[in-house]
């Protein structure tokens, strides 16, 4: 399913604190956006606003059938906030079935809170992504706690669903994963984002483009 | 995502705390029990499943939703939906326990005109679901419960709550807006008594009008993660 996602102008804060000053994001349908900052930069807080868990202080969030009102997702959204957002009392098959219809391995009774950190990670992922009629994927540093194997996995499946039209976009601060997959990168900084291509930054020849970017003082929008 | 969906979802996220269901459980053999001993008696179980169901329905929301719990569900739904999901799951499990006590009574009495089933035990029932419930959903699991639970408590060891409590069992001799307090603050009297009906329309719109708030709250609160917010 293909979508797209665009914030304008937007603002939020809390008290006296400006987290987002006036943010621009574009998350264009089949592509890959990383968003990339330093901590406590507000990519949560930026990502809780385009699902509408949060609602900002000003500006708009619009996705290609026009805008989205306060407080709501827009439609198609999927998300996951990481394997601590997934509530520890509950069985891990029951998550799953409950979240996707069942995209969990085998017959896992145990409580998420047996589980690993990264076993746990990869069930929200898996749920997550098993849903069906996902227009646009927001993931808040997936790559979190998985192994090699699971991140190849993850790549994979991003890979995947962007090449069947899905806007995506993840926050991390694994720039080898970023770079290995992403198509545009989006840095928030001082409440403002900046948007760089894949070539702006030589991301395919590796993260070091990234890294500079993500170093450097010039990033002004 | 459908109504039933979202309940089993806070059915499971959000269970209703086991000790909360042992209680309300064992309050359906005590029913049965008090009606074989002392026909006519199970009221006294009534009430132990009135106080439990105040307690039962704090399930809390916005700690919850603060903690990510519910994401998968709030961007698939709307938040009125959720709302009114998460309280007929807390909800349920306790009207259920009530509607077999009341049919234990039934069976006994060959009649329908038994305690849980007449307009004030309905009225009693839906008093201790939804205003916990909606106080609860915004201050945290068992806020609602235990305010209520400590009001009561208070006013009765202080003595005026005996006062209160003759507004409802003297039907049409104490004001209206006396006879509503009583009724907010003592719940569980309500079964068996045969209140004014204006009194009882006035707890039943108090009732519905608490769940209709915390919905409409919880439809325009923000839910940052704990740690986010502030930071």
């Amino acid at each position: 399913m293909s979508g797209t996602l665009v914030a304008r102008e937007m603002w939020k804060s809390y008290g006296p604190r400006h987290v987002l000053s006036g943010a621009d994001l574009l998350v264009p349908g089949g592509e890959i956006t990383g968003l990339i900052g330093p901590n406590g930069a507000g990519k949560t807080t930026l990502l809780r606003l385009l699902c509408g868990f949060l609602r900002p202080s000003s500006g708009t969030i619009a996705t290609d059938a026009g805008d989205v009102a306060r407080s709501t997702a827009p439609a198609g959204l999927a998300h996951f906030g990481g394997g601590h957002t997934v509530p520890p009392g509950v069985s891990a098959h029951a998550w799953s079935r409950d979240v996707s219809g069942g995209a969990w391995e085998g017959d896992d009774r145990r409580k998420v809170r047996d589980l690993s950190r990264g076993t746990r990670q990869m069930l929200g992922l898996k749920a997550t992504l098993a849903r069906e009629g996902i227009s646009i994927l927001i993931l808040d540093e997936p790559w979190e706690g998985l192994d090699p194997d699971g991140a190849r996995w993850l790549n994979a499946s991003l890979l995947e669903k962007s090449r069947g039209g899905t806007a995506v976009l993840v926050s991390s601060h694994r720039l080898h994963e970023l770079a290995e997959i992403c198509d545009r990168f989006a840095f928030l900084r001082d409440g403002l984002v900046t948007v760089r291509t894949r070539e702006d930054v030589g991301a395919p020849g590796g993260p070091e483009g990234l890294l500079r970017e993500f170093d450097s003082r010039q990033v002004t929008p | 995502m459908s109504f039933f969906h979202q309940m089993r979802f806070f059915g499971r996220v959000t269970p209703i705390r086991s000790w909360c269901w042992i209680g309300m459980a064992a309050t359906l053999p005590f029913a049965v029990w008090l009606e074989i001993e002392l026909p006519g008696s199970s009221s006294a179980s009534l009430i132990s499943l009135l106080f439990l169901q105040m307690l039962a329905v704090s399930t809390g929301f916005l700690s919850h939703a603060r903690r990510g719990f519910y994401d998968p569900l709030l961007v698939r739904t709307s938040r009125r939906s959720a709302g009114l999901a998460h309280w007929a799951a807390a909800t349920l499990p306790g009207a259920a326990i009530f509607l077999a006590i009341g049919s234990v009574e039934a069976i006994r009495a060959h009649s329908l005109n038994v305690f849980a089933f007449g307009a004030s035990g309905w009225v009693a029932l839906l008093l201790v679901s939804s205003i916990p419930w909606a106080i609860s959903a915004r201050f945290g699991a068992l806020s609602g419960g235990a305010v209520w639970m400590l009001a009561s408590v208070s006013l009765l060891v202080t003595g005026s709550g005996v006062a209160l409590l003759g507004a409802i069992r003297a039907p049409g001799q104490a004001p209206i807006a006396k006879a509503v307090l009583a009724g907010l603050v003592f719940p569980m009297a309500l079964p068996g008594v045969p209140v004014l009906a204006s009194v009882l329309t006035a707890l039943a719109a108090l009732s519905l009008a608490s769940v209709a708030v915390a919905v409409e709250w919880l439809a325009r609160a923000e839910f940052p993660l704990r740690e986010e917010e502030g930071s």
